[in-house]
């Protein structure tokens, strides 16, 4: 599985890699395992997951190619 | 029609205000205009000056919350006849502007509604982030307070 993968705010400082190929990866928790495993920081932090830019409620299944995105809490205005 | 651009670099020209008003000046049943000013305050954390704010945007899911947001209100104020959004991204100075909302309506309760419910749910739905730079150099990543 290729995913395509945008963080932003502080959760653009920890996490470096962009592009994930894994096999193992099938859902978004499975997704969230991985980084959470290689960037431990992230576990006490507070944010959103999208996928195709459409927030999801709980785990998600994963397509080829899908965007998804870590997304702290917005700060607009 | 070519998209419109919700974002512009750096801060928002106030002269941007005046541009709108001019394309507005056909709208004879316009009764009303609201508008909101968002500017960069140099509050102080942890003892240290905010110098500026860089704004980053996930563009593409942004663009496309700013027009469910307008379809929202456009659905709930009838009288509403146009809705003008621009906000910031990259760096932006404390006392400079970094977020327009200018509204137009046949009168001013609905227009006035209006314009307060885009700004709340801008700064609710659209991914937008801010970075305060303190005077140190060193920096906060901020959260939007509900006041």
């Amino acid at each position: 599985m290729k995913i395509k993968l945008l963080t932003f705010g502080v959760i653009n400082e920890i996490v470096e890699n962009k592009q994930i190929s894994n096999e193992q990866i099938k859902s978004t928790d499975d997704l969230l395992i991985i980084l959470e495993n290689k960037y431990p920081e992230i576990k006490n932090l507070n944010y959103k997951i999208s996928v195709n830019r459409k927030l999801i409620n709980g785990n998600t299944i994963l397509n080829d190619n899908d965007e998804v995105a870590v997304l702290p809490p917005f700060a607009g205005g | 029609m070519d998209k419109e651009k919700y974002f512009i670099r750096g801060a928002i020209p106030v002269t941007i205000i005046s541009k709108a008003m001019i394309n507005h000046k056909e709208e004879k049943e316009t009764g009303a205009y609201s508008i909101f000013l968002g500017q960069v305050r140099n509050d102080f954390i942890n003892k240290k000056r905010v110098l500026k704010i860089t704004y980053s945007v996930y563009e593409l899911m942004a663009l496309q919350e700013i027009e469910k947001i307008k379809k929202k209100i456009f659905n709930k104020y009838t009288d509403l006849k146009s809705i003008f959004i621009r906000h910031s991204e990259g760096d932006v100075a404390s006392g400079e502007i970094s977020f327009i909302v200018l509204v137009s309506g046949g009168h001013r309760i609905q227009s006035r509604e209006a314009c307060a419910e885009i700004v709340d749910l801008f700064k609710k739905d659209v991914p937008v982030w801010k970075k305060e730079i303190l005077e140190d150099y060193s920096h906060n990543w901020r959260k939007n307070e509900i006041l």
